[in-house]
C-alpha cells in the first residue's frame, strides 16, 4: 500500500489536469471509467498536428497505468490506426523507447508527456508525409 | 445560464441552478468559453450553445473531453463532465473526420454515426492527395499552372523567353533553388527519363551527368547563360531562336518527339547513327533540335568554332550535317559519341515537347492539351522552359560535366525534412512550426538556421 500512494496521488493529480484541460494543446486524456477507483485504464486523444497527414484527426489511444507507475511507463496503444514507425502496425502498441524525449523513463514524466511527445513525433520531419490509413480504421 | 468569453478558469459555481455544472470549452484558436448547462443536456445542444457563442457551426464542432470524442447524442453527465473542466472544441475540416473521430473514440463509446458535417474548406491539408509532394508549396509559385493568357493567339506557346530574362530568372535565388530542387528530385528526373525514351535509353550515365553538381550549376548560373547567350549570337543565331524557338513546334503541331520518327531522316547525315537529328526535324521547322544543340556542341570542343561562326550563311541543314559530322571525331575519350549525341537531340527534344510548359504534353503527343492544374507534369516547368529555350545550353552543361567527370560527385537526393533534419528539429524548438515556409527560408539560407531565422522574421 505504500508504494500505492504516490502513485494514486500521482494519478489524480494527472486526471486533474487532464479534466480542466491545463495540458498542452493538441492532447486530451482522461479515465475510461470514472469510477475506477485503480485508475488503472485511461483514454487520450490526440489532435493531429498541422502540415502533416494527420492533420484534421482525432487519433484515439488507450492507456493501461500498471501498478508499478510512474516507476514503469505505462503501456500505449492507438486505438485509430496510424502509420507512425514506434507504433506495432498489428496491435498499434506504442514503443516509448522510439519516442525522443520519454524514450529514458524515469518518474517525472507523465502521460501527458507521452502524448506530446507522439504528436511531435508525428509532427517529426521523417513522419509528418507518412501515408496514413483511412480515417476511422482501428486497430 | 451565463455564457461569457473570459479565461476564468476556477470552478464557479453557478447560482442559477444547483443542478447545472460550470465549465470551460477551450477552442483550438485559443478562445475560451464559460458555459453552464444542466448535466443532461446533450453534446448536441451544447455544440449549439457553442455555435451562438464562437462562430463555429455545430456540425463542425469536435468536442474532446477526457481523451474521447463526445458524441452528439449523449448527455454532459454521460461523460462525467463536472464543474470546473475543460472541454475541447476542435474545428473539424471534413465529414470523413469527423466520422473517425467518432468512431475511433474507444470501447466506451462505440461506434457512432456521421454527424452530416459538410467541408467548407476542402483544402483543408493535402495528407489525402497522393500528388501532395509534387504540388506542395514546395514548388508554389514557381510553377505555372495554366491560367487564361496561356491560351493566346499563337494557341499558348508565346514567346520563348530571351537569354536576359532567362538569366533574370536565375539569378532569382528561389528559382535557382527551384531548378536545384527538381533537378536532383529523384521522382522528376524519373518523370523525365520516362517521358524521353530517347534518354531512358541512354542508360545511367546520362542520368548521372544530369544529376551532377556541375550540371545543375551550369543550369542555373546566369554568367553561363549569358555567356552561352553571346556564344550562341557569334555563332549566327539570336539565343532565343538557337534552342528556344528552334525546338518550338508550330502551334497545332503535335508530333516533335524524337523518338516518334524512325530514325532515317534526311538529316541524320553523319557517320554515326544518330536518331536524335533524325527524329525532330520536321519540313516546316527548319532549326532542329539536335542541329541547335550541335553547334555550341562543337564550338564548345574547340574543334572549328570559326567554321561554326560561320555557320549563319549555311542551310541549317547543312549545319546539321556539318556538326554531327565533326563530332565523332573530336568527342573526348570517355563518352561515347552516340550517347553525347542522343543526349543533344533529347535535350532539344525535351524543349520541342514541352514547349508551352503545362499545356504541353512532354511526350510530344499533345501541346494543347491543357493539364489539370495539380498535375504531376506542372512540376516540371520550370525545368520544360529551361530545357526549351537552352537546348543547347543544357547539352552543353551536360557535355561539360561529363567533360570533368564521367562519375559524377554524388548528389544530395535527399527530401528537404531529411536534408534539414536538424536544422528543422532546431527551429520548431524555436517556435517556427510553419514546415514549408521552414524549408524555404532555409533553402534560401543554404541550411543555416540563423539565416532562415532572418529569412522568417524579415518575411
Amino acid at each position: 500500500m505504500v508504494a500505492k500512494v504516490p502513485r494514486n496521488f500521482r494519478l489524480l493529480e494527472e486526471l486533474e489536469k487532464g479534466e480542466k484541460g491545463l495540458g498542452a494543446d493538441g492532447c486530451s486524456y482522461g479515465l475510461q471509467d470514472g469510477d475506477d477507483v485503480m485508475m488503472s485504464n485511461w483514454n487520450a486523444t490526440i489532435l493531429g498536428p498541422p502540415h502533416s497527414t494527420h492533420e484534421n484527426r482525432i487519433y484515439s489511444l488507450k492507456i493501461h497505468c500498471g501498478d508499478s507507475y510512474p516507476d514503469e511507463p505505462p503501456v500505449v496503444h492507438f486505438i485509430s490506426k496510424i502509420n507512425l514507425p514506434g507504433v506495432d502496425p498489428n496491435n498499434g502498441r506504442v514503443d516509448l523507447l522510439k519516442l525522443g524525449r520519454v524514450s529514458q523513463w524515469n518518474r517525472d514524466n507523465t502521460m501527458e508527456k507521452i502524448l506530446v511527445a507522439l504528436r511531435e513525433h508525428m509532427a517529426s520531419p521523417n513522419n509528418r508525409k507518412v501515408h496514413q490509413p483511412p480515417e476511422g480504421t482501428t486497430f | 445560464m451565463s455564457s461569457s468569453e473570459q479565461s476564468a478558469q476556477g470552478p464557479s459555481s453557478s447560482s442559477e441552478s444547483p443542478t447545472s455544472i460550470t465549465f470551460s470549452v477551450k477552442s483550438s484558436n485559443d478562445a475560451k468559453y464559460t458555459v453552464s448547462l444542466a448535466p443532461t443536456t446533450s453534446v448536441a445542444d451544447l455544440k449549439t450553445k457553442l455555435a451562438e457563442l464562437s462562430d463555429i457551426a455545430a456540425d463542425r464542432q469536435r468536442l474532446i473531453y477526457s481523451g474521447r470524442v463526445m458524441k452528439d447524442d449523449e448527455t454532459l453527465a454521460f461523460y462525467k463532465l463536472q464543474s470546473g473542466h475543460t472541454i475541447h472544441m476542435v474545428k473539424g475540416a471534413a465529414s470523413n473526420t469527423a466520422r473517425g473521430g467518432a468512431s475511433s473514440s474507444g470501447p466506451t463509446t462505440g461506434g457512432a454515426d456521421a454527424r452530416p458535417t459538410v467541408p467548407t474548406n476542402i483544402a483543408a491539408g493535402t495528407g489525402n492527395n497522393p500528388l501532395a509532394g509534387l504540388t506542395g508549396a514546395r514548388y508554389a509559385g514557381h510553377v505555372q499552372l495554366p491560367n487564361a493568357d496561356m491560351f493566346g493567339p499563337d494557341g499558348g506557346m508565346g514567346p520563348p523567353p530571351d537569354a536576359e530574362q532567362l538569366a533574370q530568372a536565375m539569378s532569382n535565388p528561389q528559382f535557382q533553388s527551384t531548378m536545384n530542387d527538381l533537378l536532383s528530385n529523384p521522382q522528376i528526373m524519373d518523370y523525365i527519363f520516362a517521358s524521353n525514351p530517347m534518354l531512358s535509353q541512354l542508360g545511367p550515365e546520362v542520368r548521372q551527368m544530369m544529376q551532377s553538381d556541375l550540371f545543375r550549376q551550369l543550369m542555373s548560373n546566369p554568367q553561363v547563360i549569358r555567356s552561352m547567350s553571346q556564344m550562341s549570337g557569334s555563332l549566327g543565331r539570336g539565343f532565343g531562336m538557337g534552342g528556344g524557338a528552334a525546338s518550338f513546334p508550330e502551334p497545332g503541331r503535335t508530333d516533335t518527339t524524337p523518338a516518334s520518327d524512325p530514325p532515317a531522316g534526311s538529316t541524320s547525315t553523319g557517320p554515326t547513327p544518330n536518331p536524335t537529328a533524325a527524329g525532330s526535324p520536321p519540313p516546316l521547322n527548319p532549326f532542329l533540335p539536335g542541329a541547335a544543340g550541335g553547334n555550341p556542341f562543337a564550338a564548345l570542343f574547340g574543334g572549328q568554332p570559326p567554321r561554326a561562326g560561320a555557320s549563319p550563311a549555311q542551310t541549317p541543314g547543312q549545319t546539321q550535317g556539318q556538326t554531327t559530322g565533326q563530332v565523332p571525331g573530336q568527342v573526348p575519350a570517355g563518352l561515347d559519341p552516340n550517347t553525347i549525341n542522343s543526349i543533344l537531340g533529347a535535350m532539344g527534344g525535351m524543349g520541342g515537347g514541352q514547349p508551352s510548359g503545362p499545356t504541353g504534353d512532354p511526350a510530344g503527343g499533345a501541346p494543347n492539351q491543357p493539364l489539370p492544374p495539380n498535375h504531376p507534369l506542372a512540376g516540371n516547368n520550370p525545368l520544360a522552359i529551361l530545357l526549351g529555350a537552352n537546348g543547347h545550353l543544357g547539352a552543353a552543361g551536360a557535355l561539360r560535366a561529363a567533360q570533368a567527370q564521367a562519375a559524377a560527385p554524388p548528389v544530395d537526393n535527399r527530401p528537404p525534412e531529411e536534408r534539414y533534419e536538424e536544422q528543422l528539429r532546431q527551429l520548431n524548438d524555436m517556435g517556427f512550426y510553419d514546415f514549408d515556409r521552414n524549408v524555404a527560408a532555409l533553402r534560401r539560407s543554404g541550411g543555416s538556421v540563423q539565416g532562415a531565422i532572418n529569412e522568417l522574421l524579415g518575411g
